[in-house]
């Protein structure tokens, strides 16, 4: 760029120095280029504003450079820009950025650059339909405007009012201008169009050649002008601009406001300027100073007369133009006269003749040889038309005729342009009109700011005295006392006054930011109505769906009764086929059900969130496929209202839960009264871990300590080196056969399954007396779903060696027989009718109940149900075991008193935990409904039941030994290994 | 309630005496007890059948010519701790399947002690089946199929080699059972041993009729 400040172009920095601070502002500083507050404005032309704008500028510290490089060669407009913030908004983001911004007469755009040397723009905004807007209101920027163009907004930001309000009118006025130029530009178009078509080069040549001759002016009179006229010329329009715009600007500082005033009036002198030129093409004397756009226009008509072929002999052909006109304008009236290449050789020769001429004066001709270069091209336009001429007209008059009326054509044509440029005109005046109005709506908010500054003060006027007042009424009391001086009072006064009114302006940008958030805040309710609606919409068309899918089966259900009603005629055949079609539309409709049932949870899966598979058609005997299909239904059906009744209860468990969780926070659990209740009523899925492993830590206690910390992982690597013991071999039998409707467990690589062989044969290791048992399976696949495998680990430890009585699950399962009978006293006592029933049809309920004590519920029994069951049994220990098989009993006790045979009461025992989904009621009935349900007594029961059930086995065993001895006298092996010997 | 179009239903006889018995499973784990019943009661096979605990109860109706008869199945654990409980299962029972793995000797072994502890300790006319399962894993055979032969003509068993994968011989053992058991007014002996289950009272009402179409 500093190679472009020569000669007549000259710079006024922000500190009155040389372009270079301009420059190295651009380069070094160009990611806060903003701070030095430089806005620079290219102008074509020499601008010795030196000394007054260096006087503003010292004064004032937001600089407005203006950069005048004359010799750029593609940028011959007046150039308009500078630096601004961006604001875009890309996706949720705003992003604030510092971009060179320059706009561009020619298509009446603002590009936007990363900095002044970038070839390709950021981006671009038309100028040329957009409004712009600016918010008083917005104190933190006081230069920010917006730019609404082609439905987008665009927020720029100046570095302070003062040169916002500059931007701002000088890009209305380039808007106004282009909007002119664009109407303007539709004359010369049409006007050329014609020509090119052929036929009409005399018009062109004549509309040609004043442009010319004004260019030619134009260039030689631009090194011409007058500094002082120019700055004459500059604070005319100053003073115009004063006079004019009479608004109070918002500028404080003066010295600013002035040069400010400076600058857009010689821009927008400039542009007028400018324009006048392009739309009357009538050289003025001011035009002739500011030839801001007569560059263009000569770029214009050299781009169209000139060829890229200049050769010594067109050069001469300006000085026979003229004669070549006048001549050809003779042989016009002869029309038919041969011999004309007679006559051209002679104008030829002619032309030698001068050409000899001319290169003698050859000085003289330099003088005007660009405007033969220019011409030249026009001659020889001239040329090929005159001989076409001459060939048209020989062949026939009509050609005349046709011209004639091609011409009529044309004024047509021209008249079209000029209507449509008037209409165009209007528009713009309109759109002026519209402006005008902006700007009245602009300064109405001024006033009513200042009236409300008015009302303010006056607020503050008589607070003050009314404060004075007060003061006095208080002080006269105090008089005495206090003489002190009545100037600290009013200075007392004074300072509340402008606390006063500090207070009142905060509180009136605070309003205004209420505003502001207030707008938004509708759009976005809007956008939130809008998305609800369409939601509804959705719901409501599902719901309509959903309620035909009703209607149908209703309807169905109507007719089938309406057919059994009617009495059988004719044998029972058209009754028969209705039934059997329904009931096979009944199975068909089934398929689509489940799509429903797949659409409505969303989750779709063939999983729940435990891995188990989703099923419905439990085991029940059943096999008729309607009546399967009818169990299948009324299951989902209760699950799903259960689930809708529940959802509020749940959530403000889950609150619960959260609350509490978020209170212990790693802390080790405290039994308290209030975790019991909440145990009770669930421990939410997510917390199901950290309970469960405070729960068992809890049992285990220190012990666990004692062990060692890597006591776990001896305990496998132990048992991964020995593998033969019987325990493993039926641990291997049972891995695959462990819960195989999980997917955690399905397959030999699930794994859950490394998992579960890991923690087993690490307990069986950890207490070889009980090894492992049936049963124990489950009740580690099921922790594992929820615990790691090491804590998974230590929670079946609390469970079998802690919670649960001991022998349990040992070679012969004593208390686990024993803790059968102990249920048995219990349902006697609780649920006397039941017990008397099962007696009356000699059905032994522990033959059913012994497999929920031994896993803990896990068979058979809904997931959610025995989950329940496990949140309280490891809170509480093993009496939950007993408040929960009795709560079953109690949950079914209809059931069972209807049934009135052995094998259905003995169908019903088996899948009787099946029945129990409703986990709210069971829990009820199990903590509250069966009580009062003393510890004291099951112990005391279990103990007297544990030595009966010692005593049978003894016997049994006994026997066993008998029967055994004997056999194995007579056969040869023999392996009764560990388990019927009783300890 | 209970089955009335057992899928597995071998014969199709119409009319008649309706008998209940129970019959129990018993085995060494893991031989496939659950699966034979499964496949029995209907007519399904999965390759890793749930190890049980405790014991299973299932219902299963076979109809022999003019009888229908009900069997109340007691599917019971292998595990060999779980056998203290066996008495329980047993007691009272008219029918028995012992099952072995003809893949595994051991469990060849096993399934003669419980015949034993049958013939000494259940009802004393209890009609005994000895069940070979796994015969699909013929490839794989440990027990030879005549020794068990040999075996179970010595204590007047019933004797099948079966495959719940198959579903061979599984309908036929069943079947010979219902055969074989005695299908006098009752259905079963009274119990021998005192507290055993006590049949006869519900045994009498079994003449609602109508399970069986």
């Amino acid at each position: 760029m500093d190679e472009e400040e020569g000669g007549d172009k000259m710079k006024v920095g922000v500190q009155g120095t040389s372009a270079d601070i301009g420059d190295n502002n651009i380069n070094t500083d160009c990611d806060d280029p903003m701070s030095t507050g430089d806005i620079s404005v290219q102008m074509e032309h020499v601008e010795t504003l030196n000394s007054k704008i260096d006087d503003n500028q010292q004064t004032d510290g937001s600089g407005v450079t203006k950069k005048t490089s004359a010799a750029l060669p593609d940028s011959k407009d007046s150039k308009l820009c500078g630096w601004l913030h961006i604001t875009t908004n890309k996706g949720p983001l705003k992003i604030n950025r510092l971009r060179w911004f320059a706009y561009s007469d020619t298509n009446s755009r603002l590009y936007f650059y990363r900095n002044p040397h970038d070839f390709l723009p950021l981006g671009e905004i038309d100028i040329s339909h957009a409004t712009f807007y600016f918010d008083p209101s917005k104190t933190d920027k006081p230069g920010g405007f917006e730019i609404r163009s082609e439905n987008k907004d665009y927020y720029l930001e100046a570095p302070d009012r003062a040169v916002m309000m500059f931007w701002l009118q000088e890009l209305q006025k380039r808007r106004r201008s282009h909007a002119t130029q664009r109407n303007s530009d539709f004359l010369p178009y049409k006007s050329q169009r014609p020509s090119s078509i052929g036929g009409l080069s005399q018009a062109k040549s004549r509309a040609g050649a004043p442009d010319q001759c004004e260019t030619k002016k134009d260039n030689s009179e631009i090194p011409e002008i007058p500094t002082s006229e120019n700055m004459g010329v500059r604070r005319a329009s100053l003073d115009e601009w004063r006079s004019s715009s009479g608004k109070p600007s918002l500028l404080t500082q003066s010295s600013l406001k002035s040069d400010i005033q400076d600058v857009m009036s010689n821009i927008k002198k400039q542009s007028n300027q400018g324009r006048r030129s392009v739309i009357s093409s009538s050289p003025s004397p001011s035009a002739e100073d500011w030839t801001l756009l007569d560059q263009p226009s000569r770029q214009r008509t050299s781009g169209d007369l000139s060829p890229p072929i200049r050769s010594g002999k067109i050069v001469t052909a300006f000085n026979k133009l003229k004669v070549g006109v006048r001549r050809s304008k003779q042989i016009d009236e002869p029309v038919c006269q041969p011999g004309v290449c007679f006559k051209c050789k002679q104008l030829q020769n002619e032309v030698c003749v001068l050409q000899e001429e001319q290169s003698s004066t050859e000085d003289e001709l330099l003088a005007h040889r660009e405007i033969i270069r220019l011409h030249q091209k026009e001659v020889d336009y001239l040329r090929r038309e005159l001989q076409t001429r001459f060939a048209e007209t020989e062949q026939s008059e009509d050609g005349l005729h046709q011209m004639l009326k091609e011409r009529d054509k044309h004024i047509v044509e021209l008249e079209y342009c000029l209507t449509s440029a008037n209409e165009e005109k209007a528009h713009a005046l309109q759109k002026q009109r519209m402006l005008e109005e902006e700007v009245k709506s602009l300064k109405d908010q001024v006033t009513m700011l200042q009236h409300m500054l008015q009302a303010k003060d006056e607020v503050i006027v008589k607070l003050t005295n009314d404060m004075y007042e007060l003061e006095k009424n208080n002080n006269d009391p105090h008089s005495s006392p206090k003489p002190s001086s009545p100037t600290i009072r009013k200075s007392v006064v004074f300072d509340t006054d402008t606390r006063e009114l500090e207070k009142l302006r905060d509180m009136c940008s605070a309003y205004e930011l209420q505003h502001k958030f207030l707008t938004k805040e509708i759009l976005e309710l809007n956008e939130l109505r809008q998305r609800d609606n369409e939601q509804h919409k959705h719901l409501s068309m599902e719901n309509a769906k959903l309620e035909a899918k009703y209607l149908q089966t209703k309807s169905k259900y109507l007719y089938l009764l309406q057919e059994m009603k009617q009495p059988v005629r004719d044998g029972e055949s058209s009754s028969q086929t209705i039934i059997s079609q329904l009931l096979t539309d009944a199975i068909q409709s089934d398929d689509d059900l489940d799509e429903q049932e797949h659409f409505l949870t969303s989750s779709g899966q063939e999983y729940d969130i435990y891995g188990f598979v989703k099923k419905y058609d439990f085991e029940s005997g059943e096999f008729d496929p309607v009546t399967l299909e009818a169990q299948k239904l009324e299951r989902k059906s209760t699950e799903m209202s259960d689930k809708a009744k529940r959802q509020d209860e749940e959530l403000s468990h889950q609150v619960k839960w959260e609350n509490y969780m978020m209170a212990q926070a790693g802390k080790p659990l405290v039994r308290s009264q209030e975790l019991k209740a909440m145990v009770r009523s669930g421990v939410p899925h997510e917390y199901k871990e950290v309970v469960w492993k405070e729960c068992s830590n809890f049992h285990i206690g220190a012990d666990r300590d004692k062990l060692g910390p890597h006591y776990y992982k001896q305990l496998v690597s132990k048992s991964n080196s020995s593998s033969h013991d019987p325990s493993s071999k039926q641990i291997e039998l049972d891995l695959l056969r462990t819960l195989p409707n999980n997917r955690h467990y399905a397959t030999v690589d699930s794994p859950g399954i490394c998992k579960l062989r890991n923690v087993l044969l690490a307990y069986s290791w950890h207490n070889p007396s009980i090894g492992y048992c049936q049963g124990m399976n489950r009740i580690a696949a099921i922790i594992l779903l929820f615990l790691s495998e090491e804590e998974a680990f230590w929670c079946l430890v609390a469970i079998i060696d802690y919670i649960m009585p001991a022998d349990y699950y040992s070679k012969t399962m004593l208390a686990a027989q024993a803790d059968q009978r102990v249920l048995k006293d219990l349902i006697q006592e609780k649920l006397p009718r039941v017990a008397s029933h099962l007696e009356q049809y000699s059905v032994d309920l522990s033959l059913f109940t012994f497999n929920w004590f031994l896993t803990v519920f896990v068979d058979n029994i809904p997931i959610e149900t025995f989950l329940r069951i496990w949140d309280a049994f490891l809170f509480e220990g093993s009496k939950v075991l007993f408040r929960f098989a009795v709560a079953f009993f109690k949950y079914v006790e209809e059931d069972i008193m209807r049934k009135k045979n052995t094998l259905e009461l003995n169908h019903f025992m088996r899948i009787m935990g099946e029945k129990i989904t409703d986990v709210q009621r069971v829990a009820q009935i199990a903590f509250h409904t069966v009580n009062p349900f003393p510890m004291r007594g099951i112990a005391s029961k279990r103990q007297f039941y544990l030595l009966q059930v010692k005593g049978e086995l003894a016997e049994l065993d006994k026997i066993r030994k008998d029967l055994y001895s004997k056999h194995s006298l007579t056969k040869t092996h023999e392996d009764f290994s560990d388990d019927d010997l009783l300890d | 309630m209970a089955g009335r179009t057992g899928a597995q239903r071998p014969n199709g006889a119409t009319q008649g005496k309706i008998c209940q018995f129970k019959l129990v499973l018993l085995g060494e784990s893991a031989v496939g007890k659950s699966s034979l019943v499964l496949r029995f009661v209907k007519g399904q096979f999965h390759e890793y059948q749930e190890s049980t605990i405790g014991a299973a109860f299932l219902t299963q109706t076979v109809c022999l010519d003019d009888t229908t008869v009900k069997f109340e199945i007691w599917d019971t654990a292998g595990q060999e701790r779980y056998h203290s409980l066996a008495p329980m299962y047993y007691r009272g029972a008219q029918a028995a399947i012992v099952v072995y793995d003809i893949t595994n000797q051991d469990t060849f072994g096993r399934a003669k002690n419980w015949v034993k502890e049958l013939q000494r300790q259940a009802s004393p006319n209890i009609v005994i089946a000895l069940a070979g399962n796994k015969s699909d894993l013929a490839q794989k055979r440990m027990v030879e199929y005549e020794e068990a032969q040999a075996y179970a003509e010595e204590n007047s068993l019933l004797f099948m080699e079966t495959s719940a994968k198959t579903a061979m011989n599984v309908n036929d053992i069943f079947l010979a059972i219902a055969k074989k058991l005695p299908k006098n007014e009752g259905g079963g002996p009274a119990p021998s041993r005192p507290g055993g289950v006590n049949l006869n009272s519900q045994q009498t009402q079994q003449s609602e009729g109508g399970c069986c179409k």
